[in-house]
């Protein structure tokens, strides 16, 4: 009886002690809501062994990293024996390229069936390397994977209108060479479909690489998961460049990494740029890579050339961070770390703001992983940041930026006009995230671009646009009037926005 | 001892409750610094207030997703009229998507079947059915008059901008009136517009996009730029 009381005592006290220590150190992340994953289906997707009867046949990524040869060209005979069998899924019909969803076409939407590729006797689509209709199957199969991928970890995608992806579009120029890829989410008309335009017809053409698609398929993704308001008006409308279009940019890389599991994207797409990219070299790498875009200022601080006003510069050092903390959740989960990696940065994507900004985007991490991992990754995910030159604090500045600006009317375009300006920072600190914004305070000035970033602005720099030798006006505000009315004397603000001081506010007239 | 040993047992367990409470309290994630309440009590609420406050917002057909998620966030725009000045000739027409955090809910706004685009509102409903506000673009647009004599015709807009764009007749053929109500950002300023898709002329390299023309005075509004991959920065 004794033992027994004793025994029913320490029992008790060891499960206090043990729940006890499990609530404070090591609580299931079900405790907080992120709900286990699928990982046995998570892995199908990451293999791409998806079940199907409709196949094709395709090198997977591209033919550069399947084969590892950096020469390879789509034309290479070498290059049918390298050909593998992938499941398409969820076809309408076995004879198109097609479902509810993804649309693929080659020019444009209105490509008729006849044009487009369809599968041989046996039922499967099997086109040589530099055959368009190996592109469209490219595309069909890699969309579908990536979107598979994105519902599994919990993340219901925006179905209200399809996608259609050309994979040799019809626009931007005649010349062949001219090789892009665009992504047009519409925010416009809800009554047009979302577009993925690939452009080139060159030995390595984006069509044949999948992690152009799945970048691209990232921008879609994001404008899901964001509901629509998207996380970077001032890009959607013009500016040439804003923290929000470099992490929309890093979001759609790593959204291409993260199914892939390689720290990179694009090696095939990078061979049509030899005076950029080394061979073999990728268009970004989220890997560490004691290069220029490693640290923060970097990346991040304006400079009179412009050289940091290209969005992918911010963008690369962005993904970096983000592979950081997915590097970290894999070290301490190796089968299945990767997956809530994913779904927490994907979860944070998606409380991203309208208009937003690095210092949102860490917090954003914070909040996602608090609400689904119990917060258990705040230290790595905020030393992710500092260990790339991220400042833990960012120091206030006390004075507001100095503006000097004078209209500019656009007489190749009517009615539209600009401002070229100075902007200078007399304070003895960097000022954070420096937006240039135009709002109208005057019935008859529309602002047609509002907004315009120019990153961190260092202790006694300035920013010169629409001077001799200066930035262009491409880098500045507009705004139009109707030239058939008196559009004299109406008025017009203009306000320099940063981060971690107060604003300046300018007001002008017509 | 083994009675201090279960009083240790014991308040351990009281001490992790406890933790667990405080840590529950201190749970919502509110990225927009917004209002959050418990859902719950709204429920409850949304009975007795629902035939009071229902007639004064227009949400249209907004139960196609997540009725639970939907209701919610509709009674917690009814309960803070004060953050959302909801125009009677306004119609709000509610999407939802899932998510890991919870139920994503966005709001679009109509007038007259007309998508007034710029503003929306958009909502999360996370794992605690708390009600958490992601973005307020809300904006109480006046009513905006239907005066088909004073709407410039396509045409006369694609003539007008001559000089600067192209229309791609593609996706604009089939207008015979304004299709969208396009607000500036960040004011309540209104215009009704025609979205075409035109090339600009200026550019060196012609691809197609989306740009709002006011319906009034054919001037150019907006437009809307594609996310490409490869573009060169212009440089001094």
């Amino acid at each position: 009886m004794i033992w027994t009381t004793t025994n029913r005592s320490l029992f008790l006290f060891l499960c206090g002690a043990l729940v006890l220590v499990t609530a404070r150190c090591g609580r299931l992340v079900t405790e907080c809501g992120g709900l286990p994953l699928n990982s046995e289906r998570l892995s199908v997707i990451s293999n791409a062994a998806f079940e199907s009867n409709s196949k094709a046949y395709l090198i997977i990524p591209n033919p550069l990293d399947a084969t590892g040869n950096f020469s390879v060209q789509s034309l290479d005979s070498s290059l049918g024996s390298f050909l593998d069998p992938f499941s398409l899924i969820g076809l309408n019909t076995s004879n198109f390229l097609e479902n509810s969803f993804l649309k693929v076409r080659i020019k444009s939407r209105s490509d008729g069936y006849e044009q487009l590729a369809t599968p041989n006797s046996q039922g499967e689509f099997r086109f040589s390397v530099p055959d368009i209709h190996y592109g469209e199957s490219m595309a069909y199969h890699s969309v579908t994977a990536i979107q598979a991928y994105v519902e599994e970890l919990g993340f219901q995608t925006d179905r209200t209108r399809p996608l259609f992806v050309m994979v040799r579009a019809q626009g931007s120029t005649s010349d062949p060479s001219d090789v892009n890829a665009f992504y047009d989410h519409h925010h416009f008309n809800p009554e047009l479909p979302r577009e993925l335009r690939l452009f080139g017809e060159t030995p390595h053409a984006p069509r044949q690489d999948r992690d152009i698609y799945w970048h691209e398929f990232g921008h879609y993704f994001l404008e899901s998961i964001t509901l629509g308001r998207g996380i970077d008006n001032a890009g959607d409308l013009g500016s040439v460049f804003s923290e929000g279009a470099a992490i929309h940019e890093c979001l759609a890389d790593y959204t291409a990494e993260s199914l892939s599991g390689r720290g990179y994207i694009g090696r095939w797409t990078a061979k049509n740029f030899p005076n950029e990219f080394p061979s073999g070299a990728p268009l970004r790498s989220a890997e560490d890579k004691s290069d220029s875009f490693d640290r923060y200022n970097k990346v991040s601080q304006f400079e009179s050339t412009g050289a940091n006003l290209d969005r992918y510069r911010l963008a690369e050092w962005c993904s970096r961070v983000l592979w950081d903390i997915r590097s970290q959740m894999v070290s301490e989960n190796s089968d299945e770390g990767r997956f809530y990696a994913d779904r927490a940065i994907f979860g944070a994507a998606s409380l991203l703001k309208k208009d937003t900004s690095i210092s949102d985007l860490k917090k954003a991490l914070l909040a996602a992983d608090e609400e689904l991992n119990c917060g258990i990754h705040t230290r790595s995910i905020t030393s992710a940041f500092i260990s790339r030159g991220y400042p833990s604090e960012i120091p206030q500045i006390s004075k507001p930026l100095n503006l000097r600006a004078s209209l500019v009317w656009l007489n190749d375009q009517p009615g539209q006009f600009s401002l070229s300006f100075v902007i200078s920072n007399p304070n003895g600190e960097s000022a954070k995230n420096v937006q240039l914004i135009l709002e109208s305070a005057d019935d008859r000035i529309t602002t047609v671009i509002p907004t315009q970033g120019y990153g961190d602005l260092g202790a006694n720099r300035s920013i010169t646009v629409g001077q001799t030798g200066a930035l262009p006006l491409d880098y500045s505000v507009k705004g139009s009037v109707d030239t058939t009315q008196n559009y004299r004397g109406a008025r017009f603000l203009i306000r320099v926005k940063i981060e971690n001081g107060p604003e300046t506010v300018l007001q002008g007239a017509l | 001892m083994k009675k201090r040993l279960a009083g240790l047992g014991l308040l351990a367990i009281v001490l992790m409750v406890s933790l667990m409470v405080f840590r529950r309290q201190n749970f919502a994630v509110n990225v927009s610094g917004s209002k959050n309440f418990n859902a719950r009590e709204t429920l409850y609420k949304l009975s007795l207030s629902d035939k009071l406050k229902r007639p004064n917002i227009n949400f249209g057909n907004s139960e196609n997703g997540d009725f639970k998620a939907l209701r919610l966030t509709q009674q917690f725009i009814l309960e803070n009229l004060d953050r959302f000045p909801i125009q009677q000739h306004h119609r709000l027409r509610g999407e939802t998507l899932k998510s890991p955090l919870g139920t994503l809910v966005s709001y679009k706004v109509y007038q007259d079947g007309v998508p007034i685009v710029g503003i929306q509102l958009d909502f999360r409903v996370n794992s605690r059915n708390q009600v958490l506000e992601l973005f307020n673009g809300y904006q109480p647009v006046v009513q905006m008059k239907v005066e088909p004599d004073k709407w410039m015709t396509i045409e006369q807009v694609a003539a007008l901008q001559s000089s600067s764009f192209k229309k791609v007749e593609s996706d604009s053929k089939t207008l015979t009136k304004p299709n969208i109500i396009w607000v500036e950002s960040g004011s309540d300023r209104a215009h009704w517009g025609y979205v075409l898709k035109v090339v600009d002329l200026l550019q060196k390299k012609k691809a197609p996009e989306q740009a709002i023309f006011s319906a009034i005075t054919g001037q150019l509004l907006a437009r809307e730029v594609s996310r490409g991959e490869f573009n060169r920065l212009p440089r001094p």
